[in-house]
């Protein structure tokens, strides 16, 4: 044992293993720097090729597509919690009130037609506060369902290089730009809640129905809150009991801390 | 030579001129007035006592083989030790032999050993050399000769250090070399400039490892004989690195055509890709995405 | 599920669907399975609000939900769906991909029923025609130029008929599938209720062999579970054939050749079924396009048009099921023939000039190299050479048959030849190494090809793990990884042999490698001690193991990317929020400063460039994760 603990060392000593065996945990040990170390350290910082105008398509499509969830029922916003708010940036002003887009802290969900039998039972009632769990669904569907409508809207269908300035990224900026608008003010139109005025976008398949239907949906949104979107801390107050989230209790309190 | 009788100098002074050649008794017996064996035995013992000689053996025969002068007043000098370490080095001949197993053989002590060698070498008599295979190991042959391809390594091995520079050059060279058969020559006025077009399917012009190799004796690219079994090796090295690749069966080697933004990059390219602080990084940590410089600076360049 | 993936779902749910879906996601994905009190707990958020919440995740698929019927107590679990949130960064490029096949009205039919999650088509169709009523006036009222796209493309959708023709298309085609109750359960729960009756059932009968029956169970309940799939791999599932329509004309024309219309106007859809966009169909597309782009760096543009054409044609029976191994194509498999593919192949591409023909084949099967050196054709050659002797035979007989005479009419050698030369680039995929297609002999009567696409993606991910490697760590250690990959365990002597490189120049990229998960080593010590100076060190290369460290590592990179984004959003807020107010969209030349308007600019190039990143990092995930 002794001896052969000795010849270990020996060859130890020799500095590296027989036969090339190296000792390779040592390599692996991550050195130790005991010296201050920069936060980020300096490297190479890859470059991205430029994108293709089939990559900057889909990315603009996939814009498209989350800017009309954005401004659909779903999305929600619950804002900044009381005392966060930055003094300037989130003054409520008038004509913020007036011009922007609403946010919703919940999603609405009366607005549009269900397969219910795809959802649980438990979730009915939310969906449609005219069912009751017990009720006889035939009822509701041949009753209120009818009135509601799934929310279609078109697509936006510019191409973000106009579909011949493959790579010449720089020299078609301004032009981007200008579709960009375009689609946005297309987009807007399309999808504004508070653009009563229907000025004929031509291809684009606004119709007048939807937009009452809208406006109506507007109503609906603030029959929750009277106070309006902007009040957000309202819904933060927590445990005040002000907010009324229906037949609901407990949770609230717990609610974004 | 003063030392020898006549007789012995003579025969020595007539066969030493070759000290590869081996002779038998047979041979040195012409040399023998009146073929008289009698006087052969004592000149061969009389050689062999002052080390002029020496005796191998052949199947069940003896054979001589007549030493060098150098050689000669070598070991004249030397001490019994000295002699008998030199004996044993010099009969590991262009193997070269371990100093671990020189001590088993000698039975020398340690020290005494390690002072033969010092003294051997500081004569310069002897080497330590490299083995390629056991490059921790302390090696010794005479100093005259050369190693053979086992300790040396072979065509790669200078100084028994891989000569990775030679191995490059060859590398690239290679590689053109397939690469300007793997492609149709662009036809002047062809459609599209710098596009390269394939072969047909069942194409069998795609160079072979013997045209290569024949390739490279001809080229003038290096000195060293390299084999059919060192050009594989390197074609090996060269499909490894994903430049050339087996055609036809693999009998044939073609050139992985390169097309300048071809590859598609993803992760890498992204600041995240090659972060030295990626580990380190998180949502709510002191190194996150929104302070992250690289972000900074990979966005700026639009 | 790795944290990485968590990270990033939640991330995606509330860029997509805001911070309430992503809080009610978060705590799914943390805590699996949950019931409705549980999330209410972990999300802090009131009751009500969870339950709405729920029901937009349920509605887009994010979340599944079992009813266990527990004796009167029902209890519903939920469940996250991460990879259908995954999907949610597949939207853009599902709808331009519709778009690109099928046209603006088509697209913007997949991306409603994205937006919608699921719909019933009757629901569907009406709002449509109720939406989507033409307008008098055509023109935009600021007088913006209408986008080329728009002023050259198609009218809008008008009529309910009109939307009806496109889905039975898409149905078809099965970019949208039926959804049914058990789409909506994990799957899991689906498999647990079949075994339960099933187990009833057999009960009492054979309850004696206790292992034959557990056998017999376990075969009925896939036999069931791959009936519920099947019923989407009917093709015309959902669909019925119009009354006035006469029976059996159309079955007769579902035949794999393309050319033909497809016969849609014989079909209307069933107003009653409820659809959805079917993402592995889409997976399955995107894998399909990644396979052209590798062809056509490995080989050239043309052949690569020309296999995208065959793949085309393969796609039609594409449904896309995900499985362990990667994603199975589902549907009919099938054998598509040169003939199919010069019917459908433009014209524009030039088949003649992208492939350099050896020196000219003589009869006496010798060829001529251009310096002169004479070889035999081998073996293989020959026998693409008799197959060509056979397409011309075939295609004189139909000659034949249309014209009466040998004679071929110069449209006929014209499609002759264009069939000889896309068979060219066929046979040039077909002997790459990575085996693009595979030749069907005698299948089919001008050559069928069948693509492994399940083999070839193996290969690329080979590929892209290497490149990876490249990218990352240089071509020293590609060349390693390639070894140890081919060669299986070795040590850092062999190692070094075999790449022709000193011990001491691998050995850090060794270290490297190691630490970043792409080798793992394994310790065969020589002595009983254990010491480290005695044990051999053996480098291997596991595949999974690396997959799912690289894996982990993008979904990390992705976080980060959707992170910056963010950063940059709320960098720009004021700016953003006044820009997307409802009086200045549009008219941002006017009401913003021209600082704002370049800030604007810059935001929107940043952030583009930052999504496209995203995408390209999509890519590698789906390689490594989906295909």
């Amino acid at each position: 044992m002794a001896f052969r603990g000795g010849r270990g060392g020996f060859r130890g000593g020799r500095g590296g293993g027989s036969n090339g065996a190296p000792m390779m945990p040592r390599e692996f040990d991550v050195k130790p720097d005991f010296g201050p170390t920069e936060q980020f350290p300096d490297y190479a910082i890859p470059f991205q090729d430029p994108l293709t105008s089939t990559e900057r398509i889909h990315v603009a499509r996939f814009r498209d597509h989350r800017e009309k969830v954005h401004s659909g029922p779903l999305y929600t916003v619950l804002g900044k919690r009381k005392g966060l708010e930055d003094p300037f940036e989130d003054v409520v002003t008038y004509s913020a009130k007036k011009y922007h887009r609403q946010k919703r802290k919940v999603p609405k969900l009366d607005s549009r037609p269900y397969v219910f039998e795809f959802f649980p039972v438990e979730l009915w009632e939310t969906m449609d506060s005219s069912y009751a769990a017990t009720g006889d669904r035939s009822v509701v569907i041949s009753g209120k369902k009818e009135k509601k409508r799934l929310l279609i809207s078109s697509l936006n269908t510019d191409l973000p290089n106009g579909g011949h300035h493959d790579d010449k990224s720089d020299g078609s900026d301004e032009e981007d730009e200008e579709k960009e608008k375009e689609k946005k003010s297309v987009l807007a139109k399309l999808m504004s809640h508070k653009d009563e005025e229907d000025d004929g976008l031509g291809d684009d398949d606004e119709d007048d129905d939807e937009d009452k239907e809208d406006e109506g949906e507007e109503e609906d949104d603030y029959q929750d809150d009277e106070d309006g979107d902007y009040n957000a801390e309202q819904y933060f107050d927590d445990g005040d009991g002000e907010v009324d989230y229906g037949d609901d209790d407990g949770g609230g309190a717990a609610w974004y801390d | 030579m003063s030392d020898l009788q006549a007789l012995a100098r003579t025969i020595y002074e007539t066969c030493s001129a070759n000290h590869e050649k081996l002779y038998t008794s047979n041979e040195l017996l012409s040399h023998v007035p009146k073929r008289d064996a009698q006087v052969l035995l004592s000149t061969i013992n009389e050689l062999l006592g002052r080390g002029y000689l020496k005796t191998l053996k052949q199947g069940d025969a003896f054979v001589y083989r007549f030493v060098s002068k150098d050689s000669v007043d070598r070991t004249r000098n030397l001490t019994p030790d000295e002699a008998l370490v030199y004996q044993h080095i010099e009969s590991s001949a262009r193997e070269g032999i371990w100093s671990k197993i020189l001590k088993t053989r000698t039975n020398l002590h340690p020290t005494v050993l390690t002072r033969c060698l010092k003294t051997l070498e500081n004569h310069r008599y002897i080497k330590s050399i490299k083995s390629v295979k056991y490059p921790t190991r302390k090696i010794y042959m005479l100093s005259d000769l050369t190693p053979t391809i086992e300790v040396t390594g072979g065509p790669w091995f200078t100084d028994s250090e891989l000569d990775a520079d030679f191995i490059n050059a060859l590398l690239v060279a290679i590689e053109r070399f397939v690469t300007s058969r793997s492609f149709p020559k662009q036809k002047p006025g062809a459609a599209a400039v710098g596009v390269v077009i394939p072969f047909e399917a069942g194409y069998t012009g795609y160079p072979t490892l013997s045209d290569i190799t024949q390739w490279v004796k001809n080229s003038n690219l290096t000195e060293v004989e390299l084999s059919e079994a060192d050009i594989k090796a390197l074609l090996e090295v060269l499909i490894y690195d994903g430049k050339l690749e087996r055609v036809i069966g693999g009998t044939a080697y073609k050139a992985v055509r390169r097309v300048e933004g071809a590859v598609k990059q993803g992760v890498t390219e992204a600041p995240c890709g090659r972060c030295p602080v990626f580990d380190l990084c998180h949502e709510d940590g002191p190194i996150n995405a929104a302070n992250c410089v690289y972000f900074e600076k990979w966005l700026a360049e639009i | 599920m790795q944290q990485n993936a968590v990270e990033l779902c939640t991330i995606l749910v509330r860029d997509t669907y805001g911070e309430l879906s992503s809080r009610v996601v978060a705590a799914l994905l943390e805590y699996g399975r949950s019931t409705l009190h549980t999330i209410v707990r972990r999300a802090k958020i009131p009751e009500k609000v969870v339950k709405q919440t729920l029901v937009v995740l349920i509605q887009q698929h994010l979340v599944l939900h079992y009813t266990h019927e527990d004796g009167g107590r029902d209890a519903t679990h939920y469940e996250c769906n991460w990879l259908q949130i995954y999907e949610l960064l597949h939207t853009g490029r599902i709808v331009r991909t519709i778009e690109e096949r099928f046209g603006t009205e088509a697209a913007s039919v997949v991306s409603n029923f994205l937006l919608l999650g699921h719909a019933r088509v009757s629901d569907f169709i009406t709002a449509y025609g109720v939406s989507t009523k033409p307008k008098p006036n055509a023109v935009l009222p600021n007088g913006t130029t209408i986008s080329a796209s728009e002023a050259t493309g198609t009218a809008p959708i008008t009529s309910a008929a009109q939307i009806s023709k496109h889905i039975v298309t898409l149905m078809q085609e099965k970019f949208l599938v039926p959804v049914q109750i058990h789409h909506m359960h994990p799957q899991v729960d689906t498999e647990n209720a079949i075994r339960q009756r099933v187990t009833a059932e057999q009960v009492g009968s054979a309850a004696a062999m206790q292992a034959k029956t557990k056998k017999a169970i376990d075969e009925k309940v896939a036999e069931k579970m791959e009936a519920l799939s099947n019923d989407i791999d009917n093709k015309n599932f959902g669909l019925k054939r119009k009354s006035d329509q006469q029976d059996g004309r159309a079955r007769k024309r579902t035949k794999y050749s393309a050319a033909q219309p497809a016969d849609e106007e014989e079909w209307e859809i069933d107003g009653s079924i409820v659809l959805r966009a079917n993402n592995a169909k889409f997976l399955a597309i995107f894998r399909n396009e990644e396979l052209v782009r590798w062809a056509e760096s490995r080989i050239g543009k043309a052949t690569s048009q020309v296999y995208a054409e065959l793949l085309r044609h393969l796609e039609k029976n594409v449904i896309g099921h995900r499985t362990e191994k990667g994603l199975v194509d589902g549907g009919k498999k099938t054998v598509v023939s040169t003939l199919d593919i010069g019917n459908t192949l433009s014209k524009d591409i030039d088949l003649v000039n992208s492939i350099a023909s050896g020196p000219a084949i003589t009869n006496g099967h010798k060829r001529t190299m251009a310096n002169g050196h004479l070889f035999s054709v081998n073996d293989e050659e020959s026998d693409g050479d008799s197959d060509d002797y056979d397409l011309d035979a075939d295609v004189d007989d139909n000659d034949m048959g249309i014209n009466g005479t040998h004679d071929l009419s110069s449209t006929a050698q014209e499609k002759k030849e264009q069939l000889q030369n896309i068979r060219k680039h066929l046979m040039l995929l077909a002997e790459d190494p990575n085996q693009f297609v595979t030749k069907q002999e005698g299948s089919m009567q001008y050559g069928g090809w069948t693509v492994d696409t399940q083999r070839l993606c193996e290969a690329l991910r080979i590929r892209e793990l290497e490149q990876i490697v490249e990218e990352r760590f240089g071509g020293i250690a590609t060349r390693l990884v390639r070894i140890i990959k081919d060669k299986g365990k070795m040590d850092e002597k062999g190692l070094a042999d075999t790449a022709l490189l000193r011990q001491k120049d691998i050995r850090a990229h060794l270290g490297t490698l190691h630490e970043r998960g792409f080798l793992h080593v394994q310790e065969v010590p020589k002595t009983a001690e254990r010491l480290p100076a005695r044990t051999f060190y053996f480098f291997y290369f596991d595949e999974k193991m690396s997959k799912m460290a690289m894996l982990n590592d993008f979904y990390k990179a992705m976080s980060r990317i959707m992170q910056r984004i963010d950063h940059e959003r709320s960098h720009n807020s004021m700016l953003l929020s006044k820009a997307d107010r409802t009086d200045v969209k549009g008219h941002e030349e006017e009401l913003l400063t021209k600082k704002e308007l370049t800030d604007l600019a810059k935001w929107k190039r940043s952030e583009e460039k930052l999504l496209g990143q995203l995408m390209r990092v999509d890519r590698q995930v789906m390689m490594f994760r989906d295909w």
